[in-house]
């Protein structure tokens, strides 16, 4: 099943908003009241904006709490806070257990955002702890965390995800949910060399243990690519990951490297988008030097047949079965890196195969041309 | 001889959010605030500055008896050590001993207006707190102090089956 996949950038609510957590005061606070005329605190709203309210309540705190119902943002950031100390004490503890076993993991996402660029411990809350290890010690890593009580959730799709897909997802007796990746995002399936982003590592320290994440410039890249995803929930909190990057880290940003990673991985529409629509709206200030060659960089047909289709299927309410497949065919381009028309022919019926767990995919077209939709017209 | 004290660290981790102090213990989850002089107190332990000299300035700042502080603060202690938030420590684990004396900068904050003694909250059932609404169940004590009214209000049915 493909599930619907909606814009990655904010509604003129979220935007407010994000306006409240991230602009200085004056315009900070005007945002916040903007916010609440048109969206009820008190009442219940999306949950990518909840996902805002620690940030917006470190923004405002030193305000008045009638301005901004302070006491009730802060009970959101100590729930937060909370929660996310648990993820930093197992990500510490994991990783401290992989490299006494030689495996050295990098971590990703929300623990070293948290920790470099936003400097807060409770301003972005989290869900689970990413690690990236490579490819080839993917299984061996597998085996030492099931030892450590970390189970995989879906068993069945470890091979389908080893060959195509960028992680797994692993839980523990608490609940603690723990991904492990061979790829920080699909398009760097395929396209990655293996001492890609670990030659790059950048060293921080979580409960006095050390830790690597990717170096600025590749959590620029990797912020960028996972948060102009097509997703079921808009993952608006690309954005604040983003313009917290700039503010804490951003002179650590290597332009030339990350021009050439961009064009590596294939992710020049992306890149454009975001730092243009961050630029429009939030002043975001590149180098001009780094903006002026961003500016010229080629646009691949690939890409921008991906981003047009995700378009299309926001648009369209039921999916049709040939843009699902069609859909399918550009994730397993997006996944694969396969080059040359035959390869990626052959490379395509074979994925097929492991998305409809090893059924016959001529089988599966069968069923929906004609078994399915005569059904429809039945009804 | 003054008595030094550290912080458990690092599975007691803390941080401090609008001059209230908050801690977790990692082992066991156990979560605890502190305000006030409490809050104070534990800053002074971060700094590694010995509580025994903290006593002199609570007691003419506020004007109260020096012997009623220091139990006072002796029982506040005491509560820190049996939660095994706090070790004693040597003289040679000491890192930043400051020759026997008080820091200068290291002054009561305004905002502290009074005395109280310094409390120590506890909270050991988090399971709830954690997966309750923030925003809507729990009042002005805040998080985790739960609204039982609230709770129940909202929890109704599941609570009546």
């Amino acid at each position: 099943m493909i599930v619907k996949y909606t814009n990655p950038f904010p509604s003129p609510e979220q935007e407010q908003l994000l306006k409240a957590a991230l602009f200085n005061e004056n315009e900070a606070v005007k945002a916040w009241q903007q916010w609440n005329q048109v969206v009820n605190f008190e009442g219940y709203f999306d949950h990518a904006s909840f996902r805002l309210l620690p940030l917006v309540y470190k923004n405002l705190s030193h305000l008045q709490p009638e301005v901004m119902f302070a006491g009730k943002l802060k009970n959101v950031y100590l729930q937060s806070w909370y929660k996310n100390q648990n993820l930093f004490y197992f990500c510490s503890q994991v990783t401290a257990y992989l490299s006494e076993n030689q495996v050295y993991p990098l971590i990703l996402k929300g623990i070293p955002l948290s920790i470099l660029a936003y400097k807060d411990r409770g301003a972005r809350p989290m869900s689970d702890i990413d690690m990236m290890i490579q490819l080839h010690e993917a299984e061996r890593t597998l085996r030492l965390l099931r030892e450590q009580g970390w189970i995989p959730e879906n068993e069945e799709y470890i091979e389908y995800n080893l060959q195509y897909g960028k992680s797994i997802c692993l839980k523990n007796d608490q609940d603690i949910e723990l991904d492990i990746h061979w790829y920080p995002f699909f398009e760097a399936h395929g396209k990655a060399g293996v001492n890609d982003f670990t030659d790059r590592k950048y060293a921080f320290k979580v409960n006095d243990v050390q830790l690597y994440s990717l170096s600025p410039s590749d959590m620029l890249i990797h912020v960028i690519t996972h948060g102009l995803h097509y997703n079921p929930e808009p993952p608006i909190r690309w954005i604040p990951d983003c313009l917290m990057l700039f503010r804490n880290l951003g002179d650590q940003i290597d332009w030339e490297y990350f021009y050439h990673q961009m064009i590596k991985f294939g992710i020049t529409l992306k890149v454009k988008l975001a730092l243009g629509y961050l630029k429009e709206t939030f002043h975001l200030q590149i180098p001009e030097n780094a903006e002026k060659i961003l500016l010229k960089a080629h646009v691949s047909y690939r890409e921008r047949i991906i981003y047009k289709n995700s378009k299309l299927i926001e648009e369209e309410k039921e999916l049709r079965f040939f843009r699902k497949l069609f859909q399918l065919y550009l994730i397993y381009l997006q996944q694969s890196g396969e080059k040359g028309i035959l390869k990626q022919m052959i490379g395509y019926i074979k994925f097929l195969r492991f998305r409809t767990h090893y059924e016959n995919p001529l089988k599966v077209l069968f069923y929906h041309i004609f078994v399915k939709r005569k059904q429809e017209n039945k009804y | 001889m003054v008595k030094k004290y550290t912080i458990n660290k690092p599975h007691i981790v803390f941080d401090i959010i609008e001059n209230e102090v908050i801690v977790i213990n990692l082992k066991n989850g156990n979560y605890y605030n502190l305000d006030k002089l409490g809050a104070w107190f534990w800053e002074s332990i971060e700094k590694q500055i010995s509580p025994d000299f903290l006593t002199d300035k609570i007691a003419s700042r506020f004007n109260i008896p020096e012997e009623e502080v220091r139990t006072d603060m002796g029982i506040f202690l005491s509560t820190l050590l049996s939660e095994k938030l706090i070790s004693e420590v040597t003289e040679e684990q000491y890192v930043n001993s400051e020759n026997g004396s008080m820091p200068t900068d290291f002054e009561i904050p305004g905002h502290i207006t009074g005395y109280e003694c310094p409390v120590l909250r506890k909270y050991s059932d988090m399971q709830n707190a954690l997966m309750l609404d923030p925003i809507h169940e729990f009042d002005e004590r805040g998080w985790p102090e739960m609204n039982d009214d609230l709770y129940f209000r909202e929890h109704e049915d599941e609570l009546a089956n």
